[in-house]
């Protein structure tokens, strides 16, 4: 499977549609690039430090890499990085971090300056995005038989307990699920997603500061219904990962706007099916725009009451991508 | 085509990265460099140590040895040390101190006539990885206002309820923990810890396929004792990230022996504080032999505690002998 993306992508770098597959927002840039005496004329000196989600590096993974038309391959230190000496003049890169998760990168081509030292960061984005746990909770009046149906719009990667073709379930006014002697607080499914159907429209959302991130989740969770376990459960997932940044661009998706992630079919139905998702992304630089305030809903939680959450993390050079496209 | 390209991937890094960058690439590098000073059926090896985070303080001696041997060497102020074994085939080991991890180099030939060059780059005999999620749930017998102390060897990274201190609430037989603004099913902390890897010295533990991650936690999690909810926050968490990866190794933390990474205080001290982190691995080879770790039957009984958190380590690449 790696050889055989590496081998497209080497057929698309030798065909003039390289462009094809730049991929949205900036991939790379050249963060530093300064003379040193240690270099040999003729050569530069290039480190590379590989970038995955949340400002994380991507440590200890192949990267196998096309230089002009020569086949490389390196391995990512503890900080993602990886170096190499080149011979100055413009060279074209594509990378491929193995076991495919992520995007190739595709340079166009970069000048190297003789006896010059240069840091490049390559921000890798998710081939696909994992729309991340959603859980689904029921409360009906009345102890009784369920059956949810899941139509996610992409691939299901992990559910629980096992979804096959259904869940069929007893649901206990408390919210307990039981299954074949088993029993569960909620049901959770993940599914593979393209980053199309995300779509964040970065006109509207809030753009959070790390040290606000919990008092924000707890005050709009709070006001638009979600119960004490919902919330813990949904603050001590998505807390611990966007308090890594200094900014959050945060927007809320629910009800009928989440259909475009999955559809949720219940029978009975019942009298309410809330839906929770939450779109963000870690900003390492300040938005061009700051977005106008979302008007979130209050949910109703009377009678027979369904609430799932969920969401995704979006990388900052595709969320920024749909800001430039937007903003045409 | 292989030296050119270590060559490539070497001399910039050699020659430019500043020393804390060095060694965090590969423990050991092996070059060759012709040296006239070398008789040509002699052999010639020259140790370049780096270590991380900066040189230790002096005196700096080495102890190492050659296909088994046990040497003592001082190290001079360049941190080298020369030496004059025959030209063959070697397995050296290198070791500095309890801070550094020792260096084993499997099959090094020294060859005659130049100069075999052997760069260490010291790695601390701990590394950092985050402790993920470790959540504390608490169920006493009556409700009872409780104290909650956390002392972590690293750095809290997130707290839930916020932890100023302690964590005071009082706590419901039914496990809600009733704090003076909010109510919450259990106590949540995350930390960056500084950890030697459990495979390096035990050979306990299982190997689990990501098919079969389900499967295998709920087998073990429910022979334990955890209950419904515990399991599925424990499956839902841990299950999609060991599913993503083919092969993973796994061994349980528990109890008493969990304190390495974390202690907690409760008061009143509760009948039982079950303690379970999961420390597991993504690796390349599937022939490792572990010994299938015993899991205890943990005392539910009583004012009864649990915590459950693990530790994914990096992807490791494993040669099997």
């Amino acid at each position: 499977m790696r050889s055989f993306v590496l081998f497209l992508l080497t057929c698309i770098a030798f065909s003039s549609f390289a462009g094809v597959i730049r991929g949205v927002g900036s991939s790379y840039a050249i963060v530093k690039e300064v003379r040193d005496a240690s270099v040999p004329a003729g050569k530069t000196s290039v480190r590379f430090q590989a970038w995955g989600a949340s400002s994380k590096t991507i440590p200890h993974r192949t990267i196998d890499y096309l230089l002009d038309n020569e086949h490389l391959s390196a391995k990512t230190d503890g900080s993602g990085v990886f170096s190499l000496t080149a011979a100055s003049g413009k060279h074209v890169f594509l990378f491929d971090v193995s076991e495919g998760e992520y995007e190739g990168i595709y340079t166009d081509s970069i000048a190297f300056k003789s006896g010059y030292r240069v840091e490049i960061n390559l921000y890798f984005s998710r081939a696909n995005m994992i729309m991340e746990k959603p859980v689904i909770y029921l409360y009906p009046e009345t102890e009784q038989a369920v059956s949810v149906q899941l139509e996610p719009a992409g691939v299901l990667q992990f559910t629980y307990p096992a979804y096959a073709d259904g869940w069929n379930l007893n649901a206990a006014p408390d919210g307990t699920l039981t299954q074949n002697g088993r029993s569960y607080p909620y049901l959770f499914w993940e599914a593979q997603t393209d980053v199309a159907r995300l779509s964040p429209d970065v006109h509207e959302g809030f753009v959070v500061e790390r040290a606000h991130v919990i008092a924000f989740l707890e005050e709009h969770l709070a006001a638009i219904g979600l119960n004490s376990t919902e919330q813990t459960d949904f603050i001590t997932y998505w807390g611990p990962r966007m308090v890594s940044s200094e900014q959050v661009f945060v927007q809320f998706v629910w009800n009928d706007q989440a259909d475009r992630f999955g559809k949720l079919l219940l029978s009975p139905q019942p009298d309410h099916v809330n839906r929770l998702y939450l779109l963000w992304t870690a900003l390492n630089e300040p938005l061009p725009k700051l977005p106008a305030p979302q008007s979130l809903p209050v949910f109703d939680r009377s009678g027979f009451d369904v609430l799932e959450w969920g969401g995704s993390e979006i990388p900052a050079a595709t969320l920024l991508s749909f800001t430039s496209s937007a903003a045409k | 085509m292989k030296y050119l390209l270590l060559l490539l991937i070497l001399f910039p890094l050699l020659s430019f990265a500043a020393p804390g960058e060095i060694d965090r690439i590969a423990n050991y590098y092996l070059l060759y460099r012709a040296d006239s000073s070398v008789a040509p059926t002699a052999g010639k090896v020259q140790v370049e140590c780096h270590f991380y985070g900066g040189s230790p303080e002096l005196p700096h001696q080495l102890l190492y040895g050659l296909n088994g041997s046990s040497e003592v060497a001082s190290l001079d102020s360049n941190n080298q040390l020369v030496l004059y074994p025959q030209p063959g085939m070697y397995l050296f080991r290198f070791y500095y101190n309890g801070s550094f991890a020792e260096i084993e180099i499997d099959s090094a030939e020294v060859q005659p006539g130049v100069l075999t060059l052997i760069i260490l780059n010291f790695m601390p005999a701990y590394e950092e990885y985050p402790m993920k999620k470790p959540v504390i749930y608490l169920y006493p017998e009556t409700a009872t206002d409780v104290t909650v102390q956390l002392h972590t060897g690293g750095k809290q990274v997130f707290t839930y309820p916020v932890l100023e201190g302690a964590w005071k609430f009082t706590a419901q037989p039914d496990g809600n923990l009733v704090f003076a603004h909010q109510t919450v099913p259990y106590l949540f902390w995350e930390a960056d810890l500084p950890i030697r890897n459990p495979f390096d010295s035990s050979q306990d533990g299982f190997i689990v396929h990501g098919s079969e991650a389900t499967t295998f936690l709920e087998e073990k999690l429910s022979a334990m004792g955890l209950n419904a909810n515990e399991q599925t926050d424990f499956i839902t968490f841990w299950g999609p990230q060991l599913a993503t990866h083919p092969i993973n190794r796994v061994v349980f933390v528990l109890n008493d022996a969990c304190d390495a990474y974390a202690t907690l205080n409760i008061s009143p001290q509760p009948a039982h504080v079950n303690r379970l982190y999961m420390i597991w691995q993504p690796i390349s080879a599937e022939g490792i032999l572990l010994q299938p770790q015993e899991l205890p039957v943990l005392n539910r009984e009583g004012f009864d505690v649990l915590e459950w958190g693990g530790m994914e380590l990096d992807y490791e690449e494993l040669v099997i002998n």
